[in-house]
């Protein structure tokens, strides 16, 4: 049993490292159809896409397993060794008959080494970010705000939300008197936005989800990820007071409020310039042709990979390639 | 003073909290507001004092045979100092790797002409929306 666990571990992994690598080239080829699509489910695509390799992993392992499943229950016939079939080749299931993916062990135990420190890494980095939030979330605990928000007694201007399951708004009394009532009523929307739909839970999920992606992909990932999901309070907060334009002008009032501000640079940060051009356009044209193309090509790849004649090929090029 | 990373404990916060609101006391009298109502000892209340000293966030002179504790920075100064911390990435993790949902980037560093530019876009909206043309 901890050998044909093993097994379906280093498959996952190859399915995995794969799929990783092949990331880049088809973020090229989706991305463009990816960013047209509306913020919400821009969001719930770029999160999938952050555990793609993962579930590559998972597909293939499905792939390579599944007929030897499916041969158990007497689903599939001719498949394992142990059986009448001819056209075996390996069965996971019964013991010298399974993959061999011998040269596999080193290269792959130090990719999952690699991958188990870096996950470290970020549970470690994890708990240090909590515990400054939670401390946060102490501080605040002096008033409340409208809509529930906590309130920081500080003239430094900051609005967020905290938390991963119980998320709360916090709102500093600095950013607060900066704003007009209408802007107010536009961060605290874009706020509650953010606690209904749990984004900080989420933007937990696509990076643990990203940890499989070279650092590249993970990156440009985890900031799309991150604009999908701003960009998607923006639109609640804009549906709430009825005024896009003032969505936008609050984003820069709070922008210009930024401590860090500095004199002659040629951008600006935090993704400021997306939201504001896309709060000051017409909404993105959805274009659900190309989405449905991509949706059906996807199926399509997953029924051939589950055919006999793709997984005996994956077998093959696993055992000629690994072993 | 230390500027690493603040993690306090529930307890440190509201002795921190008390000593803000109080300006300086020893441990017996922190213990009499907070540790009796609490349930908790002399003790508990000393070690909680001890460890926010060596975080450098009390200082003490000792009067007579006791302590007395002072909060070595104002509340605000330590709100501003935790929202640094909360804001800007931390260690070296990336921004968009934060778990904060923040209204705008508070660490970002942006610069008045690309903040103009879109002012001017978004006015140039505005015009566009009341007189009924396109945005060009």
């Amino acid at each position: 049993m901890a050998s044909l666990m093993l097994v379906f571990l280093k498959v996952v992994l190859v399915g995995a490292v794969a799929t990783a690598l092949l990331a880049p080239l088809l973020g090229k080829a989706l991305m463009p159809v990816i960013r047209r699509l509306p913020p919400p489910r821009r969001a719930a695509v770029l999160l999938a896409a952050c555990w793609l390799p993962l579930l590559g992993g998972v597909l293939l392992a499905a792939v390579v397993a599944g007929p030897s499943i499916a041969s158990l229950f007497g689903l599939y016939d001719g498949h394992c060794p142990a059986g009448a079939g001819a056209s075996h080749h390996h069965c996971v299931l019964h013991p010298g008959t399974e993959l061999e993916l011998p040269w596999a062990s080193l290269w792959l135990g130090l990719i999952g080494g690699g991958l188990a420190m870096l996950l470290a890494r970020n549970v470690l980095t994890l708990s240090r970010e909590y515990r400054s939030y939670q401390s946060l979330v102490r501080m605040a605990r002096g008033g409340s705000g409208g809509e529930g928000a906590l309130m920081l007694p500080t003239e430094r201007p900051f609005a967020g939300v905290l938390g991963l399951l119980h998320p709360r708004m916090v709102l500093s009394n600095g950013l607060v008197n900066l704003l007009s009532a209408s802007q107010r009523r536009v961060v605290e929307a874009h706020e509650s936005a953010h606690c209904a739909r749990r984004d900080p839970l989420l933007l937990l999920l696509a990076r643990f989800g990203a940890l499989l992606h070279l650092p590249a992909v993970r990156r440009v990932l985890l900031q799309e990820f991150l604009l999908a999901t701003e960009q998607t309070a923006d639109e609640r907060a804009a549906i709430v007071v009825g005024d896009r334009l003032m969505v936008a002008e609050t984003i820069l009032a709070v922008a210009r409020a930024n401590p860090y501000r500095v004199g002659d640079l040629a951008f600006t940060g935090g993704l400021i310039d997306e939201r504001v051009e896309a709060l000051v356009s017409v909404s993105p044209a959805f274009r659900p042709r190309g989405v449905l193309l991509s949706g059906v090509l996807v199926l399509l790849l997953v029924a051939v990979m589950a055919s006999p004649a793709a997984h005996h090929a994956l077998e093959s090029f696993l055992s000629s390639f690994l072993g | 003073m230390s500027q690493g990373t603040i993690q306090l404990g529930e307890l440190e916060h509201a002795v921190l909290e008390d000593l803000w609101d109080r300006g300086a006391d020893h441990a017996k009298g922190v213990h009499g507001r907070l540790g009796v109502q609490r349930g908790i000892t002399h003790n508990t209340v000393q070690s909680t004092l001890e460890r926010l000293y060596r975080k450098s966030l009390l200082t003490r002179t000792k009067e007579r045979h006791a302590y007395v504790y002072r909060p070595a920075m104002s509340r605000e100064a330590f709100l501003a100092r935790l929202i640094d911390q909360v804001t800007h990435p931390l260690a070296e993790n990336l921004p968009e790797e934060s778990l904060l949902s923040a209204f705008v980037d508070f660490a970002a560093e942006r610069d008045e002409r690309g903040l103009d530019r879109l002012q001017a876009l978004i006015e140039r909206k505005r015009r566009a929306d009341s007189t009924g043309r396109d945005l060009e």
